[in-house]
């Protein structure tokens, strides 16, 4: 019989802080995004400061107003993927089958496991020797991945709870709210809710043909979650999938309508998402551009053009539909991304001469950029342009990991 | 925390495959590497830099080596 552990890093980014600088231990502190202290949101909070209420994605104004006291340090992003990478590196000696749910969640599975308990106390005490004595985690153990999620969100910081079969699946299920299992997000919980539902133990009354009639196929997903079913395979993170789209997005350090300074930013989003395209051996042909005003609203677009990995051919796509969807308001955050991509064959190679030189000249770049570090060379229109950090996406979406 | 990049010189020693700093040298000051807290590296394009973030009597380092120029930084710090 399979067993399943799900191991949950507890307020990741910010233990990793504390355990880098201990006189940051014990103190409420919040980790910002990158170098920037201001515009910026808490991305982490550590259990000191979730204590006072602040949480993950708060802004900073908020955060200093409920916890005057908190220190606020800037992200690192290197530290936190080497400190996953370290961490991976202990599991796959109790597991090939790993996966990577987000940067500070895993799934394990493993095979005729007699003593999970003992498996657990051990992966503990080895994150505690090698990844560091302040770094916890809260381990899960259950028959399938929703379970053992759920195990695992029960107790925090550093919890063990086993969820041993489905009796006691549903015991939890009774007592637990609707959303607090992975899969029932806040828009399910409310169509939920609009029919009378607030419990799992109301859910498991509600017939399987009720449910398919108003979730569809999702029905029989939450028909199954209610009675602790769910047919859940591992994805080891030697197979994760390729990726559906690649984007990044920036936060202007302050309001602006100076379209100079949008087009570089624009500019240079589009060329960090063309390197990683190329480097990816990738091509994509939608470009979807969005837009954030100083009041928070918003607009975005999204367009069609040839295949491409070019920053220039990306930003000339997302120009135009900054163009067709900025009303002239101030702007606070602008993002650019590429979907619909396909890898890169002989059949997409190009015999135009002028269209050959620019893969030429991207290639170079790419070679010199790759040795001297990002935007080492580019486009003299970027001279002087605000400097654009890169933050590791939570969920890791691009990212395989060699071990 | 004070972010700095002076250049340092520092004493090291092997243990295993691993290199930890045992002492360093700045202003004019010897200051012993208590314990290495954390280790994590980084990439400037083809550059790599270790750093290792330490403690010396309550008081919070971090060193940098750049692999390519085998040079020492002191690039933080936190002093009582």
């Amino acid at each position: 019989m399979r067993t399943i552990l799900h191991i949950d890093f507890n307020s990741y980014f910010a233990t990793v802080e504390q355990q880098a600088n201990p006189r940051l231990r014990g103190k409420p502190i919040g980790v910002t995004g990158g170098d920037r202290m201001e515009r910026t949101v808490i991305g982490a909070a550590s259990v000191e400061a979730k204590k006072f209420g602040v949480r993950t994605g708060m802004p900073i104004w908020e955060a200093k107003s409920l916890c005057p006291e908190i220190i606020l340090v800037p992200g690192d992003s290197d530290k936190y993927l080497e400190t996953t990478k370290r961490f991976l590196n202990i599991l796959k000696d109790f597991s090939p089958k790993v996966e990577v749910f987000s940067i500070d969640e895993v799934f394990m599975e493993v095979e005729d496991c007699h003593g999970p308990l003992n498996l657990a106390m051990t992966i503990k005490e080895r994150i505690r020797e090698e990844v560091g004595e302040w770094i916890t985690c809260s381990i899960g153990i259950s028959y399938n991945k929703i379970m053992a999620k759920l195990a695992g969100s029960l107790y925090k910081p550093d919890g063990l709870v086993v969820i041993e079969d489905e009796e006691a699946a549903m015991w939890i299920l009774d007592r637990v709210e609707l959303n607090e299992i992975c899969g029932i997000g806040f828009r399910i919980k409310k169509r939920l809710n609009n029919m009378g539902i607030f419990s799992f133990a109301t859910l498991r009354k509600v017939p399987l043909k009720a449910l398919l009639a108003s979730f569809k196929s999702y029905g029989l997903i939450l028909y199954n979650m209610s009675r602790g079913i769910a047919d859940d395979q591992i994805v080891p993170f030697f197979e994760k999938e390729e990726v559906k789209s690649i984007g990044h997005r920036h936060t202007i350090n302050h309001d602006t309508y100076d379209t100079e300074e949008i087009k570089q930013i624009l500019l240079k989003l589009t060329e960090l998402i063309a390197k990683r395209l190329r480097t990816k051996k990738l091509r994509g042909k939608t470009v979807s551009f969005w837009l954030r005003n100083s009041d928070f609203t918003g607009e975005d677009m999204q367009l069609t053009i040839p295949y491409t990995n070019d920053g220039l051919e990306i930003f000339k796509a997302s120009w135009k539909a900054f163009h067709k969807i900025w009303n002239k308001e101030k702007i606070r955050m602008v993002g650019v991304s590429v979907s619909n991509l396909k890898s890169e064959t002989p059949e997409n190679l190009t015999f135009l001469e002028e269209l050959k030189s620019q893969e030429i000249i991207n290639q170079t770049m790419d070679k010199i950029n790759n040795k001297f570090g990002e935007f080492s060379l580019q486009r003299g229109v970027l001279l002087g342009s605000s400097k654009i950090r890169r933050m590791p996406n939570p969920f890791l979406a691009d990212r395989r990991f060699k071990l | 925390m004070l972010s700095i990049q002076e250049p340092i010189n520092v004493w090291v020693f092997f243990k295993g495959s691993l290199i930890q700093p045992w002492c360093f040298f700045w202003k004019a000051r010897q200051i012993k590497v208590d314990k290495v807290n954390l280790v994590h590296t980084s990439k400037d394009g083809s550059n790599t830099f270790y750093h290792f973030s330490i403690s010396s009597g309550g008081n919070f380092y971090r060193l940098k080596f750049d692999t390519n120029k085998l040079k020492w930084f002191l690039e933080a710090l936190e002093e009582e």
